[in-house]
């Protein structure tokens, strides 16, 4: 074998290695899933912590948005929806407040500093049976800019990621 | 020499006394002027009968106002030509009432003093003195609900977020109408109602500072939040969140009971008159 040879087929190996690679990944990750047809988003609770209404319809109608856009392999069902009865491999999606600091839009405008907006939600994903498949605690904060909203944002933002990362549709790993 | 003492003591006693006197004196008559403030409800707008004329920016109104038992008509000449003021039967203000005029407190606390065009009993007015001020949803179910300006913050599925509209409520479904397109809601769907006011109340048993409990900048615009929950067809729960101007979240709540929504917060009787007050705080800060 000629030296030229050698380097291509080096070259050859390390292509099809680099391509492979991350599709092998990938399926190993996926296979790490968890398999999910539907899920069923419960109105977020605030047992402990005395959360105003507004801020907890608003997390609640955010995770529904978000999960409609970054999740949309699954079929998202609302808290009571009868339609979510007798559906296989439903996942619930329970939440609840764990920490709570009321911020101030006022002095965040004011100071890019203070007056720091932070939700903390233990997010729990429970299959039919009742067990627990998943408990995550996610926050979500408005630190710089913007009104108290986004702190609800962002929370739902990084639960549906966390549904992204953690679930996959029946039939797709 | 003892008597000399006994003299400056008597002395510092009675200068004592008289400074005493003098600091309840002035504290009385400041409560005294202060609780002269009363609430009053709109009861009535008719455009003024000899302003109906050329220049419409100068349109006057006869306002027909209810205070304790008695019920006034004062003439109201809105700034700027504005028209709101039709659709403010059923609001609360703080009013200091005069011989011959009557004052109140705008949103920006402003105040305007209205010339008293009549003043009668209220019996002898179109709506009953307890009919305006009862809280009770078998009276208010009779009132008209007053179309308001709102935004809708969040919850709409065919809306989109921060959205400018009208609320309003008819044949027994709440309305939010945005560019042409009316989006609605049975009230008796609703299962609960909550104002900024309900959440201060709730979480300090107090009334604080409004924007404190809100998730989005209402302090600038100064306005009161309404929040829904309703059931769809399938029994799906909804949020939705309005924010209305500041001192209309309770009557419009009270009207959505009236019209069959429910609440966990129920109604209290001077809710209409802790909005009211917050009103002329607000225009005060």
């Amino acid at each position: 074998m000629t030296k030229f040879s050698r380097i291509v087929t080096v070259s050859c190996l390390f292509a099809m290695m680099s391509f492979a690679g991350p599709q092998l990944h990938a399926q190993v990750k996926d296979t790490n899933k968890i398999n999910a047809s539907a899920l069923k988003v419960e109105m977020i609770q605030s047992e402990e912590i005395t959360l105003p209404a507004a801020f907890q319809v608003a997390i609640y109608e955010s995770v529904i948005q978000q999960l409609k856009k970054q999740a949309d392999f699954l079929h998202v069902y609302r808290d009571g929806d009868n339609n979510a009865a007798n559906v296989p491999g439903l996942v619930i999606f329970h939440s609840t407040v764990i920490g709570f600091k009321q911020g101030s839009e006022d002095k965040r405008r004011v100071t890019t500093f203070a007056g720091v907006t932070s939700i903390t939600i233990h997010c729990q994903f429970i299959d039919n049976q009742g067990k627990v498949l998943l408990g995550q605690d996610v926050n979500g904060n408005v630190r710089f800019f913007g009104d108290n909203l986004k702190a609800t944002y962002d929370f739902a933002k990084k639960a549906a990621a966390v549904v992204s990362e953690n679930f996959s549709a029946v039939g797709r790993s | 020499m003892i008597s000399d003492k006994l003299g400056i003591h008597m002395r510092t006693l009675r200068a004592m006394s008289a400074i005493l006197i003098c600091g309840v004196a002035a504290l009385s008559a400041l409560s005294q002027s202060t609780s002269q403030y009363k609430v009053g409800t709109i009861t009535g707008v008719q455009p003024h009968q000899g302003a109906a004329s050329s220049n419409p920016s100068a349109a006057s109104y006869d306002v027909s106002l209810k205070v304790d038992d008695k019920a006034y008509v004062v003439l109201y000449t809105p700034p700027y030509g504005l028209q709101t003021v039709q659709y403010a039967t059923g609001r609360e203000f703080l009013v200091l009432v005069r011989e011959k005029t009557i004052s109140f407190n705008d949103v920006l606390g402003n105040s305007s003093e209205l010339p008293i065009e009549s003043r009668t009993a209220a019996e002898t007015q179109s709506n009953p003195p307890n009919e305006a001020s009862s809280s009770s949803p078998a009276t208010v179910a009779t009132q008209q609900q007053a179309p308001i300006k709102s935004t809708e913050i969040i919850g709409f599925d065919d809306v989109k977020g921060k959205t400018e509209g009208i609320l309003t409520i008819e044949d027994g479904e709440l309305c939010f109408v945005h560019s042409g397109i009316k989006s609605h809601i049975p009230a008796a769907a609703i299962e609960d109602v909550v104002t900024t006011d309900d959440s201060q109340r709730v979480i300090r048993g107090t009334l604080g500072k409004v924007t404190l409990f809100a998730p989005y900048g209402t302090g600038r615009a100064l306005s009161d939040s309404l929040t829904i929950k309703y059931r769809d067809d399938n029994g799906g729960l909804h949020g939705a969140i309005f924010t209305t101007p500041v001192g209309t979240a309770e009557s419009f709540k009270r009207a959505l009971i009236a019209h069959g929504a429910h609440t966990t917060i129920p109604v209290t009787a001077n809710a209409g008159v802790d909005s009211s007050h917050q009103v002329a705080a607000k225009g005060k800060q």
